[in-house]
């Protein structure tokens, strides 16, 4: 005589169903955490310029002073005028500043920007560029 | 295979009850999870930053004490190029149609500062900056803008 056994089936519980998600998710979190990285956001449309042969990531944490298209000055996100920065960098007196240019900003008003920097005793100067095309 | 087991101490008896498989709630882990994707995927930016670092001084752009080649960006795209000796005694200027018949005139081992024109969009600056270092040129600053009185 042959005997046959046969596993008891195991219940499934309804969570069972949600282990192939909470995978999913957990590989897109992976991947958001690796790949991403958690920068300042920029308050106003600054269309930085495109410098792709450049290779000097930002790494330290400065000042950012932005210019808008429209000749706008931003300092740590809070817009103010020429004079009104100049008070500020005298006060606080930044040692890195990264300057965040709109690419159709003209060569004088930058230059405005950088002789009340460089009135200053700053460290380091940086313009901040883009590697690719997209904003 | 029951785990129960009846233990005696005298007049007292034991029953131990069958150990319940306790299981982590799967729900709770997901909401922290998602939680957490949310937060990465609102804040994380994929658009690296690069930076060109400029003169911290003044001095760096239009001086005249160290032997520097000044070029001089025109609106029409066209190159002037000035080179001072250290007593800035004897300048030469020379006019160029292009970038290239430029570099082959300029001297890597000098300090060379770009000065434009007021009317210069940084796009442009940032293009000849970044051009002229990958023709050699180390020592590459932005000097102030010229001014239409030292241009003439």
């Amino acid at each position: 005589m042959e005997r046959f056994f046969v596993k008891p089936l195991k219940k499934k519980s309804p969570e069972d169903a949600l282990i192939p998600l909470i995978n999913i998710v957990f590989l897109l979190l992976i991947f958001f955490m690796v790949a991403g990285s958690i920068q300042p956001l920029v308050p106003v449309d600054v269309n930085h310029p495109f410098a792709p042969n450049i290779d000097n990531p930002i790494t330290a944490i400065a000042a950012q002073i932005l210019i808008t298209e429209h000749n706008e000055i931003y300092w740590n996100n809070k817009k103010i005028s020429l004079v009104k920065l100049q008070k500020i960098l005298t006060k606080q007196l930044p040692k890195k500043i990264n300057l965040h240019a709109d690419k159709n900003v003209t060569a004088i008003n930058l230059d405005a920007i950088l002789n009340v920097i460089r009135r200053h005793q700053v460290e380091s100067i940086n313009l901040i560029t883009k590697k690719s095309m997209e904003n | 295979m029951n785990t129960s087991l009846n233990l005696s101490l005298g007049d007292v008896s034991f029953i131990t009850s069958p150990r319940l498989k306790k299981t982590i709630s799967l729900t709770a882990l997901i909401d922290v999870v998602f939680i957490l994707l949310m937060f990465f995927m609102l804040t994380s930016t994929f658009i690296k930053w690069h930076s060109i670092a400029l003169q911290t001084s003044a001095v760096g752009s239009t001086s005249k004490a160290i032997k520097n080649q000044l070029i001089i960006l025109h609106e029409n795209t066209e190159f002037s190029l000035l080179i001072n000796d250290i007593n800035a005694t004897n300048t030469k200027t020379q006019k160029f149609r292009s970038l290239m018949e430029l570099t082959t005139q300029l001297k890597p081992n000098i300090h060379t500062v770009l000065i434009p024109e007021p009317k210069i969009k940084v796009q442009k600056i940032i293009n000849i900056l970044t051009q002229l270092k990958s023709y050699g040129m180390m020592q590459v600053t932005l000097g102030n803008v010229i001014n239409v009185q030292e241009k003439q």
